[in-house]
C-alpha cells in the first residue's frame, strides 16, 4: 500500500527539484523559464508537504515550505489530488488560493513539467540529463522513503554511505546513519558501498526495471565493491520501492 | 602470473541471455568480486578445483559445505555409481533408506528416527511443520541473520516474501539466553519451536561460538515451557562431531535437521528426532519425488562409514588451525588487523579495522587470481582433502594477497 503523504513528498521534494537542473542543462526548459519571472507554492493537503517553486530570469529555484512570498498558491485538498496532478492520471487539480489570474506564472509551469516529462519518459532526450536528473531523483526519494515508509524502518538500521555514479560523470550518495538516511548529490568522500553504472543508459535501463541488475555486474556493466549487505539490505530495496511510488 | 577468466565471461555472457541473474541464489558471482573469480567449473578432485579456463584453485568453499573427503571421493562416488546402475528414481524405495535411517540413528546423538529429503530447506521446514504439530502451537523463534534455507518463512526482505509469510516468525539475537526467555514470556503458550543453528554462521559478520551455559539454558527453557528445540546443523553437521554439532557443544535437541556433507556433495538431507517427536512425525506428510532416490543414499552410507573411520573432525580441526594461525601470523607480519572467528573446521576471516569489505574483497580477489579460492564475505569449509602442501601454498599467495592490501590501505 503506498502512501499518498510520502508520494506527495517524492513529488515536491525529490521530482520538482529536477527543474532547477533542467533550467540549466537543457535549453528548451531554459526558454520557458524565460517566460516568467516569480513564484508558486504547493500546498499538498491540509498538513502534508509544501514547496516553493522560484523562477528568476530563467533560472530555476525549488525550496521546501514556503519561500518568501509566493505570487501563486495552489492548494490541493488532499495529497491524492497533488499525486495525480504530477502523475497525470485522476482527478488532479488544485484550489487556487492566491494568483489565480496569473496564468503565465501556471503556464509556465506546466510546460515546464512538460519538458520534464519528455526528458524523463522520452527517447529523445540526452541519455546523460536524463540520468542525472533519474540521479538525482533516486538520492532525494531514497530519502524521504528510508525516513518515513513504514516498511522501509528495517532497511534504517543499516550504517554506510551508498554512492550511486555513471562511470565518469554524476554521482549522488546517501548515508544511512543507523537512524536516519541522508541525501547528498556528488562522490562520497569514503564510501562504503560503490555501484558505478558504466554508462547512463545502464543506469537509466536499471531506472526503469529494464535490466537483470543482477546479470549486469558480472557482464561487466555495473561495478559493485564494498557493503554489498547494506546494498541487499537497504539500497537495493529502497531503488525498488522507489519504483514502485513513482511507476 | 595473474588468472584471467575470459572463457568464464563469455559463458556468462550467454548464460545472462536464458537464465535470470545468468548465475543465481548463493553461486551468484556478484558476492564474490566480479571479474577476479570464475565463474564456471570444468572438473574437481580432491581440495581442487578448474574453472574452465583452466585455473585452478585450492578451494575453501567446498560447495558451500557439501564437499568434506574432497572432490570427487572414489569411494562415496563408486557406492553412489554402482546404485545407480540399479536405478535412480523408483516407484518403491530401496533398502538402503532403512540402512540410511538404521546408521543416522546409531551415530547420532539425538537421532532416534530419521526422515530423508534433497535440501537442507526440506529438513528445516519439516522440523518447523514436527514442532507445530506436535504442540498445536504457531509460533516459531528464529535467530536474528540465521539461515534455514531461501524458502518464505526464512527468507527476509526478498521480492515476493510478504509479511503474511512470516506472521509467525519471532527473531531474537543468537546466543542471547535473556531475550530468548522474553519472548517465551511475551508469548505464553503460543510458542511451537526454536530453531538455531549450533553456532552464529552469519554471512557479512563474524562468526559466534555459544557462551558457556547458553546450550543448557535454552534446553531448561524449552522444557520448562513445552518448545521444541531444532537445531540447524545443515551447514556445521559433520564438521565438529559426527554425533551432531549439538553433542559437541552439550546439549540434546528434539529435532536436528542435516543436509550438505552428509554425502560429500551427493544430494540429501536428514531430519532426525528424538522419540518424544517420533509419532507426530508419523503423521506429518513428508515427501519428495526424489526423497526415496537409493543412490544419494548409498553416497550418504559410504561418507558417513569414511567420515567415522578416518576421524574427519579431528582432521578438520588440525588442518583450519593451522591454516588460521598462518593467516594470522601473515597479517600480523603486514601490520594488518584482522579477526578469525568460528571453529577451525568452518573458519571465517574479516579485517578487523573494517565493517565495508573493501579490504577482504581485494585479499579475495589477489588470492583468486593466484589459485586460492575464499570467499570474502561468507565463512570458508575445510575438508580432509585439504594437505599440508596446499595450506603451505595458501599461505604463500595469502602472503601477496595481504600485500596488496597493506599497499592499498596502509592498515
Amino acid at each position: 500500500m503506498l502512501n499518498e503523504k510520502i508520494l506527495a513528498r517524492l513529488h515536491l521534494e525529490a521530482i520538482l527539484p529536477n527543474m532547477k537542473t533542467m533550467a540549466e542543462e537543457d535549453s528548451k526548459a531554459s526558454e520557458i523559464a524565460k517566460g516568467w519571472d516569480g513564484s508558486i507554492y504547493f500546498m499538498a493537503g491540509v498538513s502534508g508537504p509544501r514547496a516553493t517553486l522560484q523562477i528568476t530570469n530563467s533560472s530555476v529555484k525549488v525550496t521546501p515550505g514556503k519561500a518568501g512570498k509566493p505570487d501563486i498558491v495552489l492548494f490541493f485538498p488532499t495529497e491524492r489530488l497533488m499525486n495525480n496532478m504530477f502523475k497525470g492520471s485522476g482527478v488532479g487539480f488544485p484550489v487556487p488560493l492566491k494568483g489565480f489570474t496569473k496564468i503565465k506564472g501556471l503556464t509556465t509551469f506546466m510546460n515546464l513539467a512538460k519538458r520534464m516529462e519528455e526528458i524523463l519518459k522520452g527517447d529523445k532526450a540526452p541519455a546523460e540529463l536524463k540520468a542525472k536528473l533519474m540521479l538525482n531523483t533516486v538520492a532525494n526519494a531514497m530519502v524521504i522513503i528510508a525516513n518515513n515508509d513504514e516498511e522501509a524502518k528495517p532497511m534504517l538500521e543499516h550504517k554506510g554511505v551508498t554512492e550511486f555514479s555513471i562511470k565518469d560523470g554524476h554521482a549522488v550518495n546517501i548515508e544511512f546513519t543507523g537512524t536516519k538516511a541522508i541525501g547528498k548529490i556528488g562522490n562520497a568522500d569514503a564510501p562504503d558501498l560503490i555501484l558505478e553504472f558504466s554508462t547512463p543508459e545502464i543506469f537509466l535501463d536499471v531506472s526503469d526495471d529494464k535490466i537483470d541488475l543482477m546479470a549486469a555486474v558480472p557482464l561487466g556493466d555495473i561495478a559493485i565493491k564494498g557493503d554489498l549487505h547494506m546494498g541487499e539490505m537497504a539500497a537495493l530495496p529502497l531503488l525498488d520501492k522507489i519504483g514502485l511510488y513513482l511507476q | 602470473m595473474a588468472y584471467t577468466f575470459n572463457k568464464s565471461k563469455e559463458m556468462f555472457a550467454r548464460a545472462a541471455k536464458v537464465i535470470p541473474q545468468g548465475i543465481y541464489g548463493h553461486f551468484t558471482p556478484v558476492i564474490l568480486v566480479p571479474g577476479a573469480y570464475p565463474y564456471f567449473v570444468q572438473k574437481a578432485k580432491g581440495s581442487h578445483f578448474w574453472d574452465i579456463d583452466g585455473n585452478e584453485y585450492i578451494d575453501y568453499m567446498c560447495a558451500y559445505g557439501p564437499m568434506i573427503l574432497g572432490y570427487a571421493n572414489e569411494k562415496v562416488d563408486e557406492a553412489f555409481m554402482s546404485q545407480a546402475r540399479n536405478g535412480t528414481a523408483v516407484t518403491i524405495p530401496s533398502t538402503l533408506l532403512v540402512d540410511l535411517a538404521e546408521r543416522m540413528v546409531e551415530i547420532n546423538d539425538c537421532a532416534d528416527w530419521a526422515l530423508f529429503g534433497k535440501n537442507g530447506a526440506d529438513a528445516t521446514s519439516l522440523a518447523l511443520v514436527l514442532a507445530r504439530g506436535y504442540t498445536r502451537r504457531n509460533k516459531i523463534v528464529l535467530a536474528e541473520a540465521g539461515y534455514h534455507g531461501a524458502q518464505p518463512w526464512s527468507g527476509s526482505n526478498h521480492v515476493g516474501i510478504i509479511p503474511a509469510d512470516r506472521n509467525d516468525i519471532i527473531m531474537v539475537p543468537w546466543g542471547d539466553l535473556n531475550a530468548f526467555k522474553e519472548v517465551v514470556e511475551e508469548n505464553k503458550d503460543q510458542i511451537a519451536g526454536a530453531m538455531f543453528t549450533p553456532y552464529h554462521h552469519p554471512v557479512w559478520e563474524n562468526q559466534k561460538l555459544p557462551e558457556p551455559g547458553f546450550w543448557t539454558g535454552m534446553r531448561r527453557v524449552c522444557d520448562e515451557n513445552d518448545i521444541i528445540l531444532i537445531i540447524d546443523d545443515v551447514r556445521s553437521g559433520w564438521r565438529l562431531d559426527l554425533k551432531g554439532a549439538a553433542h559437541y557443544f552439550g546439549f540434546k535437541p528434539d529435532l536436528a535437521c542435516y543436509c550438505k556433507a552428509i554425502a560429500n556433495g551427493y544430494p540429501i538431507s536428514a531430519l532426525v528426532g528424538t522419540q518424544k517427536m517420533r509419532i507426530v512425525a508419523s503423521k506429518a506428510y513428508a515427501t519428495g519425488s526424489y526423497w526415496a532416490n537409493s543412490p544419494e543414499m548409498a553416497a550418504a552410507l559410504a561418507c558417513i562409514d569414511e567420515m567415522e573411520k578416518i576421524d574427519v573432525p579431528s582432521i578438520l580441526r588440525q588442518r583450519g588451525e593451522a591454516l588460521m594461525k598462518g593467516l594470522n601470523e601473515l597479517a600480523a607480519a603486514h601490520g594488518l588487523q584482522v579477526t578469525t572467528s568460528g571453529p577451525p573446521a568452518i573458519p571465517f576471516m574479516k579485517f578487523a579495522n573494517e565493517t565495508n569489505f573493501m579490504r577482504s574483497q581485494l585479499f579475495g580477489a589477489e588470492c583468486s587470481r593466484h589459485g586460492v579460492f575464499f570467499h570474502p564475505h561468507h565463512n570458508w569449509f575445510i575438508s580432509t582433502a585439504h594437505t599440508e602442501e596446499d595450506i603451505k601454498k595458501t599461505l604463500d599467495v595469502a602472503d601477496k594477497a595481504f600485500k596488496a592490501v597493506k599497499d592499498k590501505f596502509g592498515d
